[in-house]
């Protein structure tokens, strides 16, 4: 089967900045912890487990997989904000998780940064079953936001 | 009504489940035979896949007189799409502010 959809969400954005400040601001958990979260106890060298604060949404340990200077790094959680609500902050290696991972590559005097987190199709069910109030949106609407990430 | 998102994603990671759904008219319930008809899977295998979609929820099958008839759950799909939504958003909202930080001529790391 060629297909893991939807199971993926894929953004980039390009940034006025050079790749190696732009690599320290995301594996410095220093640095981390002000444009991710709101704080980060631990370190990020791989196989490290850091606690990240997420504010309301409650704190989540990560599972430092990968740091490749300045072009990726990667990460494990269990992830979701809005569907678990209290944080997570078990082993995420020992429950289903998904994978977070950045890739930077120069562009011009820039860099372009380009996240990819997989493995929603493996959450357990109780991770996501929260709010499901209104319920708007066509078939067609619905298929197609579908098929966006199929096709990505 | 099992309003499950993983499962929900796991039912749909098959281009037959998706080209299955695809055929469905949400506001038009239709026999499985219909449904299946000019299909190039086997019979026994769409009846297996639109028992997956039923098993997640996705379609509701409902026996008719000799038919089983098959009627979309857009409510199943409407959750896992708002929760892919929420995720994509947080995304968005985390790379802007990285973009404003790594930009700003006052910083030094």
């Amino acid at each position: 089967m060629n297909t893991s959809i939807p199971n993926t969400i894929d953004q980039s954005i390009t940034i006025n900045a050079p790749i190696e400040r732009v690599y320290t601001l995301i594996t410095d958990p220093k640095h981390f912890g002000t444009w991710f979260s709101e704080g980060v106890d631990g370190d990020f060298t791989p196989g490290s487990q850091p606690v990240i604060h997420e504010g309301k949404y409650g704190d989540f340990r990560l599972a430092i997989v990968d740091a490749r200077p300045h072009n990726y790094f990667a990460y494990r959680w269990v992830s979701g904000t809005h569907f678990t609500p209290e944080g997570f902050v078990g082993n995420p290696l020992e429950h289903p998780n998904t994978l977070v991972e950045f890739f930077l590559e120069p562009v011009g005097e820039g860099t372009l940064v380009r996240v990819i987190e997989t493995g929603f199709a493996h959450l357990p069910e109780h991770y996501a079953s929260q709010n499901h109030s209104d319920n708007t949106g066509g078939w067609t609407y619905q298929l197609n936001a579908l098929k966006t990430y199929a096709e990505k | 009504m099992k309003d499950e998102v993983a499962v929900v994603f796991r039912a749909l990671a098959d281009p037959h489940r998706l080209a299955l759904l695809e055929r469905l008219d949400p506001n038009e319930p239709v026999s499985v035979g219909k449904l299946l008809e000019g299909l190039s899977m086997s019979r026994q295998g769409g009846r297996k896949h639109l028992q997956v979609l039923s098993e997640a929820n996705i379609v509701l099958l409902e026996p008719k007189g000799r038919e089983v008839m098959v009627r979309v759950n857009s409510d199943a799909i409407t959750l896992s799409i708002k929760y892919l939504r929420a995720v994509e958003q947080s995304w968005a909202r985390r790379l802007q502010r990285l973009k404003k930080l790594a930009e700003r001529e006052d910083l030094q790391i």
